[in-house]
């Protein structure tokens, strides 16, 4: 209790020296048999950067996963591809489940996976192929490690997408991988880290057949390494291969254009890249304020009159390299919206730049509210892939103006004015003439 | 010497007349405060609570009204009903009862009586009640005959007082536009009767007044609005023009009419619509009928004759032609859809399924006429051949308002309510003539003519001798003075001699009031006085059990869901949503958007993929349905659900047809013979979701359908259950938040159960595979 109270506190203090600090309970559930200690680089980066680490067998039921409703863990990596069986609280409810309550996944699979995994990310839109089957192409492999079965890929990282990897990893040395493949569904939610190059395809690797021309998987729609954001944020990450983050993986000297000095493979920077993104320690946006205002008066209020000009600001932030920055985009569209949106504008970044101390870019729009009265939504909704997703609604209400708001006299009405003051002159002439009789 | 039956008090006029006159007003008071009584039946069996849906709302906007003060009520926007379109609740609303209650309720805090808002909303109807009483009072003596004005008065009053038809619609709690409208009507009928009297412009302007108040206070002013002119118009069609007339109504019309204007929800309707162009063209009318009697008192009569023919000719024909090219040319709005459904009872269930769905606008039942009525139905059209007989322009008024509100009534049960009062003045005027005839004590002369000399009698022979008499009286007179003198035509005097045939039809009438009084009691104790939030039923001992299913629900909403919550139910029930459990509601009893009721209804009807983007476009948080299956209650939305179709249908006929929740038989069935589409319309699904297993696999009987629901599991992919009240009644389903994995709701509910997605591969792979 204490404890937690102490980490509150320290996370208080955190933000408030606009730091990051990720949560950082992370649980490792492992297959049986699996030796740990092969991936000691994994856990030590791991460390270093913060987190605690636990580790927990796929058969053992203790400790249990839950406390009450909250969970022991903020992380999740699932190192057990061949497990077929797990305890009720790994089964793949309660994984969605934890999903769910926001807790980030790391599925780590490899050839030999079971059904388990292949139904579970078949849920995720993500088709693993047979057991057995590897990623295989016989012109990228690395000449160092590969047995013979051209399994052992050496994959660039140049057109990984941002931000999940970050642009120093993209420029660096390629990548060691070998393992499954899988088919990579249209989930828009879904995006393809990364996918193996054209000539590879997956097969069985010591299979003695040929392949045939109608492979499951083959070229660039072999896809390696997928990672999905959930509508609340949660992201899991697909790796179909154990031996990427291996210590032996890790500190293999690639060759880079053929001959010249090796180098350490990518793939150290490449988990690195993948845990911080899977991890919520890249690729955040944060919406740091929103404000509506009536440009009369400055006014913020719940209700607007038909036709007043209005502002909308919405300040949106960025995590980078551990600390918030102002997100640049110019693709930001506010929604006014009643059932449908009766306007859709471009949110512009103000022409100030953005000094040194400011974290956040600040967007707005300028409008006149519609000539319709009714209960109207400020609507952002900005989804990208890789970004945390931006929702953000804002009712206020739309309505005619007050009686006493209405213009007092319309020229227009001249004739009737005019109609009116005659007769009420007329019928005093008429009873003065009448009296005077 | 004049001889009596009886003998008469012999009073002296003066002290006859102070005894009458205190006599009356204690009578008077007497029936308002019975009026009031019998009005309390529902505090007393039940406790001071606001009564079915309306006045749910109209109890809201005052305590609005109470709490913001006049300008914020009247300029009021609610953003929590038809969310999301809102409503403009100042411009939408007769306020005159909110401000009439208001009122009262502020001078009481004036004279520092801390009462609440509440208290004065479920006593106001009754109160009314008790002014009802005395303004039906002065308008039956102004129809009143001779000495019996003021009888008429007291049994007009005494009927409005106590009849089931006015009941029904003011007891304490019924806190509704009716509850106040009746007495602003009567009130504006008499000072009208009194105008065209007079001829007076003051009268004329306290009519305008009245009007005024009406038309703030009920949409039914458009009775009014025709009334008066019809009354015009008919007395100048009589050749009864006078100059009082003239002045009485063009002063009532010229200040009604401005007056009107002023209530925002009214506006310009005075000049743009065709149910107002009656009083306008009569209006007009009596400006040319005003000036050609001018004329005729200035030229001679036969040219004026061809003058005014001809006159009249060209007038008729303009008049009609700028009406019928105004209408054409959309100046004028044609009569609006619930105005046809007056006169053609069957449009409305054509073209207008929202205006005929409700019940109250349906047409009357024959018995209802006699349950509201009772005696009166048989004394009204006696009374009305009485207004005949002597025909004063009072007695033509009472005349056109008998005839049109019984039309109004039989088309529309809601008009019963218009209907009533006139009937109580007919009703009085009847009764009152029996038992001035039947009291008075003088007999006849027998026919040996004699020139007697009037003493000095409460009522005076010639009065006596022009009252009706009746068979009996020339009965009585044949056995009572034996002189069978065979003179032809003088031989018989009308009227009556004995005591014995005064007493026998005075007991007959005096025991049908009491039979009357006995009625009216129980119609209000058993049939108006329930408050329809809270249901009654009597145990099998005979104890009270009350059910109290609404409140639960309506209270579990106020105190577990967030207060922007959105509840999508059926309109019925939207402004007892927004009263009790303070939460926006998508369509509500102000059914002034068709199309939205049309789109709930469309969601209900329809299957739940289709229901569900629907309910996402709304922000629907919560769906709440009404069902009666397990404890008989027949006013549920599966009985209303054909209406839902219906509505919807109106505006998607290519996605919901009333003809598919219907058997192959045409049966609307709910068991295992209903239609695929009902059984999968959210509706269905909604209503009976679990309710196979209340009764552990034995058969699942529906208690108002009379009908075993089949047990087989009903499946809610994108609805949860999130409350359903002790008996069942009401419903509430959460609408579940979209999947987290962007999947629908059926996948993803058969991933929660278990079920493994089967593998999607190709062609290819397969014959591999199998190869």
């Amino acid at each position: 209790m204490l404890l937690a109270r102490l980490a509150f506190a320290a996370v208080l203090a955190a933000l408030a020296v606009a730091d990051y600090l990720p949560s950082s309970r992370i649980l490792v559930v492992s297959d049986d048999g699996l030796e740990l200690s092969r991936y000691a680089l994994f856990w030590s980066s791991l460390r270093e950067r913060g987190y605690d680490i636990a580790f927990k067998s796929s058969k053992d039921a203790q400790p249990p996963l839950r406390d009450h409703d909250t969970l022991v863990f903020d992380h999740l990596i699932l190192f057990a591809p061949s497990s077929k069986s797990f305890p009720p609280e790994l089964s793949p409810q309660s994984l969605y489940s934890y999903v769910k309550q926001g807790a980030n996944l790391l599925v780590v699979l490899s050839p030999d996976l079971s059904e388990f995994w292949r139904d579970f990310a078949r849920e995720f839109d993500i088709d693993f192929d047979d057991r057995g089957h590897l990623a295989i192409d016989h012109f990228t492999y690395s000449p160092e490690l590969d047995d013979g079965s051209h399994t052992t890929l050496l994959i660039p990282l140049a057109d990984a997408p941002t931000p999940f990897i970050s642009p120093a990893t993209r420029a660096g040395p390629p990548l060691l991988y070998r393992g499954t493949a899988h088919a990579v569904g249209r989930l828009p939610l879904l995006t393809n880290i990364l996918h193996a190059p054209s000539t590879a395809y997956s097969y069985e690797a010591n299979g003695e057949d040929a392949p045939t021309e109608d492979l499951y998987l083959s070229g660039s729609t072999t896809g390696l390494v997928s990672a999905l954001q959930a509508k609340n944020n949660a992201r899991i990450s697909f790796v179909g291969s154990l031996d990427l983050f291996s210590d032996a993986f890790a500190s293999a000297p690639v060759s880079t254009s053929a001959g010249s000095a090796s180098v350490r493979s990518g793939n150290t920077a490449f988990i690195a890249d993948l845990t911080r993104w899977t991890f919520g320690e890249s690729g955040l946006l944060r919406v740091e304020e929103i404000r509506h205002a009536r440009t009369s008066d400055g006014a913020t209020a719940d209700l607007y009159r038909v036709g007043d000009e209005l502002v909308y600001d919405i300040d949106v932030s960025a995590l980078q390299d551990g600390s918030w920055h102002p997100y640049l985009a110019d693709d930001l569209q506010l929604e006014f919206t009643m059932l449908d949106p009766h306007l859709r504008l471009p949110l512009t970044t103000s022409s100030a730049e953005p000094t040194s101390s400011t974290t956040a870019s600040r967007f707005s729009a300028r409008f006149h509210a519609p000539d319709r009265h009714g209960v109207f939504t400020f609507k952002v909704d900005y989804r990208r892939a890789g970004w945390s997703f931006i929702d953000e609604k804002t009712v206020v209400s739309i309505t005619p103006p007050r009686h006493d708001q209405y213009e007092r006299f319309i020229t227009g009405a001249l004739p009737y004015y005019g109609g009116a003051a005659s007769v009420s002159v007329a019928t005093i002439g008429f009873v003065v003439l009448w009296l005077l009789q | 010497m004049v001889n009596y039956a009886y003998q008469p008090p012999g009073y002296s006029a003066a002290t006859s007349a102070t005894m009458s006159a205190f006599l009356r007003t204690i009578i008077l008071c007497l029936i308002a405060a019975a009026a009031m009584a019998s009005r309390e039946f529902a505090v007393v069996r039940f406790e001071s609570i606001i009564h079915e849906f309306d006045p749910w709302f109209n109890f809201r906007a005052t305590r609005v009204l109470a709490k913001d003060g006049f300008y914020e009520f009247w300029n009021w926007f609610d953003p929590t009903a038809w969310y999301p379109l809102g409503r403009v609740v100042g411009g939408t609303l007769y306020p005159g009862l909110m401000v009439t209650s208001g009122l009262i309720w502020k001078a009481l805090h004036t004279l520092s009586i801390p009462v609440d808002i509440r208290e004065v909303c479920v006593q106001l109807a009754p109160l009314f009640s008790g002014l009802t009483a005395f303004a039906t009072y002065l308008f039956a003596r102004e129809v009143g005959n001779g000495a019996s004005k003021e009888a008429t008065g007291l049994w007009a009053a005494l009927f409005i007082g106590i009849a089931p038809g006015y009941i029904s619609r003011s007891v304490a709690g019924s806190y509704d536009n009716e509850a106040i409208a009746i007495f602003i009507l009567m009130s504006t009928f008499y000072l009208w009767l009194k105008a065209v009297k007079t001829g007076s412009v003051a009268w004329g302007g306290v009519t305008a007044l009245f009007y005024f108040y009406m038309v703030a206070a009920w949409g039914g002013y458009a009775f009014i609005t025709n009334m008066l002119p019809l009354h015009v118009f008919v007395l100048l069609c009589m050749g009864r023009y006078t100059s009082r007339l003239y002045v009485a109504y063009s002063s009532f019309y010229a200040i009604g009419t401005l007056a009107s204007m002023q209530v925002p929800f009214v506006g310009f309707l005075p000049l743009l619509t065709s149910e107002h162009m009656s009083s306008l063209g009569v209006f007009g009318l009596l400006q040319i009928v005003a000036f050609v009697q001018l004329v005729r008192s200035h030229i001679p009569a036969k040219q004026f004759k061809v003058l005014l023919r001809a006159a009249l000719a060209v007038g008729a024909l303009l008049a009609f032609g700028a009406l019928w090219f105004m209408t054409k040319s959309g100046k004028i709005a044609p009569w609006t859809g619930r105005f046809y459904s007056l006169w053609d009872t069957g449009y409305a269930r054509i073209h207008l399924p929202l205006v005929s769905s409700v019940s109250e606008h349906q047409p009357t039942a024959w018995p209802s006429f006699y349950f509201d009525l009772q005696f009166l139905v048989y004394l009204f059209p006696a009374g009305v051949y009485i207004c005949f007989r002597e025909l004063r322009d009072e007695h033509v008024f009472v005349i056109i308002y008998s005839v049109l509100a019984s039309y109004f009534a039989g088309v529309m049960v809601r008009l019963m309510l218009t209907l009533t009062p006139v009937v109580c003045v007919s009703g009085a005027v009847a009764i009152s003539s029996i038992f001035e005839t039947y009291l008075d004590p003088v007999v006849p002369e027998p026919p040996t003519p004699v020139g007697a000399i009037v003493a000095d009698t409460p009522i005076s022979d010639a009065e006596a001798l022009s009252t009706p008499s009746s068979k009996k009286g020339k009965k009585a007179a044949s056995s009572g003075t034996s002189s069978p003198t065979p003179r032809k035509k003088r031989s018989f005097v009308p009227g009556i001699f004995g005591l014995d045939s005064r007493v026998a039809p005075l007991l007959a009438f005096t025991m049908m009031a009491g039979l009357f009084v006995l009625h009216c009691t129980w119609v209000t104790s058993t049939a108006y006085s329930s408050p329809s939030v809270v249901l009654a039923s009597r145990n099998q001992d005979g104890s009270q059990n009350i059910i109290d299913d609404f409140r639960e629900a309506y209270y579990w909403l106020r105190q577990n869901t967030k207060e922007d919550a959105k509840i999508m139910s059926w309109w019925d029930y939207g402004y007892q949503i927004a009263g009790f459990a303070d939460r926006t509601t998508l369509v509500d009893n102000n059914t002034w958007n068709n199309t939205h009721i049309a789109m709930v209804g469309k969601t209900m009807s329809v299957s739940e993929e289709v229901a569900y983007p629907i309910l996402r476009q709304h922000d629907v948080d919560y769906v709440l349905v009404i069902f009666g299956g397990l404890l008989g209650f027949s006013g549920d939305d599966i009985n209303k659900f054909l209406w839902m179709v219906r509505i919807s249908e109106g505006i998607w006929p290519e996605e919901v047809s009333e003809q598919k929740y219907f058997t192959s038989r045409g049966e609307y069935k709910v068991d295992g013979d209903a239609t695929e589409t009902m059984k999968n319309s959210l509706m269905y699904k909604m209503s009976y979701y679990r309710f196979a297993e209340l009764y552990g696999g034995g058969p699942a009987q529906d208690r108002v359908r009379q009908q075993i629901i089949p047990n087989t599991p009903i499946q809610l992919d994108t609805l949860e259950e999130a409350f359903t009240s002790e008996n069942w009644i009401v419903r509430i389903y959460a609408v579940k938040k979209e999947d987290p994995l962007g999947r629908d709701h059926k996948s993803a509910n058969a991933f929660a159960n278990g079920k493994r997605k089967k593998r999607v591969k190709t062609a290819g792979k397969k014959k591999r595979s199998s190869a």
